[in-house]
């Protein structure tokens, strides 16, 4: 048997108590989408509103697929495109 | 674990922050040790973990299961580590025993001389080599697993898995 297979998988590190709670926590809190205000629940009103006169006239919904994913990922910030580009193909690191 | 990752894509579909729990149940600690591996330090693997979960959560909508959601996760974990390592290496020595001795802090186990030996063999390896050898040797993933996570061939992997575990060996017996 080697050194290696005596060590085996054992490592030198702890891990503290109640850190993986922690992490889960802020992911699900960073997730949860923010409460609305009342002029959020305008806006949205309005919008929809605006949304259906424009779609009765045919003019909002293009099947325009490729532009509106262009136009998608343009509103995204730097990192979340970063993240597309990296995870979109297999980069070798 | 396939059974499983079936259970949290079905979760996902229904209630995307009950999937969202679900996988951090199953996947948070693999991942924090393997990204610890990598990065050795207990509170930048803590931002490296929660980054990475926060990444999967904007971007669960987009996994179209072509690959396993066990290598998905993985390979943005090792994305997350190696941004974080890239960011630092102006200021770190590149030899394995002065990242171990820079990184290591209050929750490292200085006891444990074997165990210390060997993180600083595989600290001591080109990245792709240690990232074969931790995904084979701690996470037993398969070779086209461990391709998908890093890049490259099924083949490289294997052949990076064994010359990092011949140099492990030979860097153990040499620091004896």
């Amino acid at each position: 048997m080697t050194e290696l297979e005596q060590i085996g998988k054992k490592m030198p590190y702890t891990l503290p108590e109640g850190s993986l709670e922690a992490i889960e926590r802020k992911v699900l809190e960073d997730r949860r989408p923010a409460a609305r205000h009342w002029w959020g629940w305008a806006l949205a009103g309005t919008f929809a509103a605006l949304a259906l006169v424009l779609a009765v006239r045919g003019t909002f919904f293009k099947a325009d697929r490729y532009e509106d994913l262009i136009a998608a990922f343009e509103s995204l910030d730097d990192d979340d495109q970063q993240f597309i580009l990296e995870c979109g193909d297999f980069e070798d690191f | 674990m396939q059974d499983r990752d079936e259970q949290i894509l079905d979760a996902l579909r229904l209630d995307q922050s009950r999937g969202m729990a679900l996988l951090m149940e199953s996947y948070a600690e693999p991942v924090y040790w393997h990204v610890r591996r990598l990065l050795v330090g207990h509170e930048d693997t803590q931002d490296a973990v929660q980054e990475t979960f926060i990444r999967i959560y904007r971007a669960i909508g987009t996994f179209r299961q072509e690959s396993r959601l066990s290598t998905w996760v993985y390979r943005i974990a090792t994305n997350e580590a190696l941004r974080l390592l890239r960011k630092r290496r102006d200021d770190i020595p590149l030899d394995g025993s002065g990242i171990f001795e820079k990184e290591a802090d209050f929750w490292t186990d200085w006891s444990d001389k074997d165990a210390i030996r060997l993180q600083k063999a595989i600290l001591s390896l080109p990245r792709k080599q240690q990232l074969a050898f931790n995904l084979r040797w701690y996470d037993e993933m398969d070779y086209e697993a461990i391709a998908r996570i890093c890049g490259g061939s099924a083949k490289s992997a294997k052949a990076n898995y064994h010359i990092a575990k011949e140099k492990i060996i030979k860097y153990i017996k040499e620091n004896d």
